[in-house]
């Protein structure tokens, strides 16, 4: 009996696991194959949730395929904490999966109920890791790297640094909270240059990082009002008036 | 004469097999099905596979207590 095997068997059918109660049932098997087999369980289930990740974003696919691979994702993350080694190898690639899976989740046009769902159990699964201050520096570098970088796309980083920052704020030990304050400069420069700059329409959900990031200091908040205001009269401008208007200099 | 299928489950050769599990979780009918064959069926069984068995348990309990036996006076000297 190997892990593997259960494994190769299990995570490609993530299409049939549509129903809660059949998910936590997976959830259970996860926790047991883990403790069971760690290296093999670890190294076999982020191939095979890299498989996954990389079929279901290649065309549509049902939003609970989405939502199923997300559990497993941060499922994965959660029982990767156990152990610094395992956690420092695999939490790049969870973190990019976990991203990537919920931008599908919140996607325009899906329910509202697999919306709040997906949050629900991000937020859970992230704060699980914030919670154990061993590895708190390594997971919130890790985080950052990757959104701040070219790791997912920038609506997903945005969500993603939106859920950070939120819960880092709202944890009792304040570590996580001082490292988010450090890198609120890049993470500024994020907003404004990505989010804020993007060429194409904002999903609505992106707000949700917008308003989270803007939490993590009251005091400053009008410093960054400021600069966004700034950015958006200046878009608004270019985008409603022709170049030739907006080059009279009568306007 | 037709058997009962419980004891014919019982008596399968290689019962504990993979295989044999995964066929069994294929032909659950519903997905409701499908999750009590995991509760009830694959979580006790590889929580039973991840223990070691109890007489080797027994075995590794009793040479701690011998190995502590002949531990060395200076070990247990805190003073």
């Amino acid at each position: 009996m190997n892990a593997l095997n259960i494994l190769d068997f299990f995570i490609p059918k993530y299409a049939a696991f549509q129903s809660r109660i059949l998910l936590a049932a997976s959830r259970s098997l996860l926790r047991e194959l883990y403790f069971l087999d760690k290296p093999i369980f670890l190294s076999a289930i982020v191939r095979n949730l890299d498989s996954a990740v990389v079929r279901v974003s290649l065309k549509p696919n049902a939003p609970s395929n989405y939502f199923t691979l997300l559990t497993w994702v941060n499922e994965t993350l959660i029982l990767a904490c156990n152990d610094q080694e395992d956690f420092t190898k695999y939490v790049k690639d969870l973190i990019r999966y976990q991203a990537t899976l919920l931008q599908h989740c919140l996607e325009e046009g899906r329910k509202r109920g697999i919306k709040s769902a997906a949050l629900r159990n991000t937020k859970a699964a992230t704060r699980a890791v914030l919670r154990d201050t061993e590895y708190i520096e390594t997971a919130i570098q890790s985080y950052l790297s990757i959104f701040l970088g070219s790791g997912v796309s920038p609506f997903a980083a945005g969500v993603e640094l939106g859920i950070l920052a939120g819960i880092s704020k709202q944890l009792v030990d304040k570590t996580a909270s001082v490292l988010i304050e450090q890198s609120k400069g890049p993470i500024y420069e994020f907003f404004i240059k990505d989010i804020i700059g993007s060429k194409v329409r904002i999903p609505q959900y992106v707000m949700v990082g917008l308003f989270c990031i803007i939490l993590i200091d009251r005091t400053n908040f009008n410093g960054f009002s400021q600069d966004l205001q700034l950015e958006r009269t200046w878009r608004e401008y270019y985008s409603q008036r022709s170049l030739a208007a907006f080059l009279d200099p009568r306007n | 004469m037709a058997e009962d299928p419980g004891s014919l489950q019982q008596q399968m050769p290689g019962a504990e097999d993979l295989p044999y599990r995964l066929e069994i979780y294929e032909r659950a009918p519903s997905e409701h099905a499908k999750a009590v064959v995991l509760n009830e069926k694959w979580v006790p069984w590889i929580r039973k596979k991840g223990r070691p068995p109890k007489l080797i348990s027994a075995a590794q309990g009793l040479l701690q207590h011998i190995s502590l036996l002949f531990l060395p006076c200076s070990a247990l000297d805190t003073g």
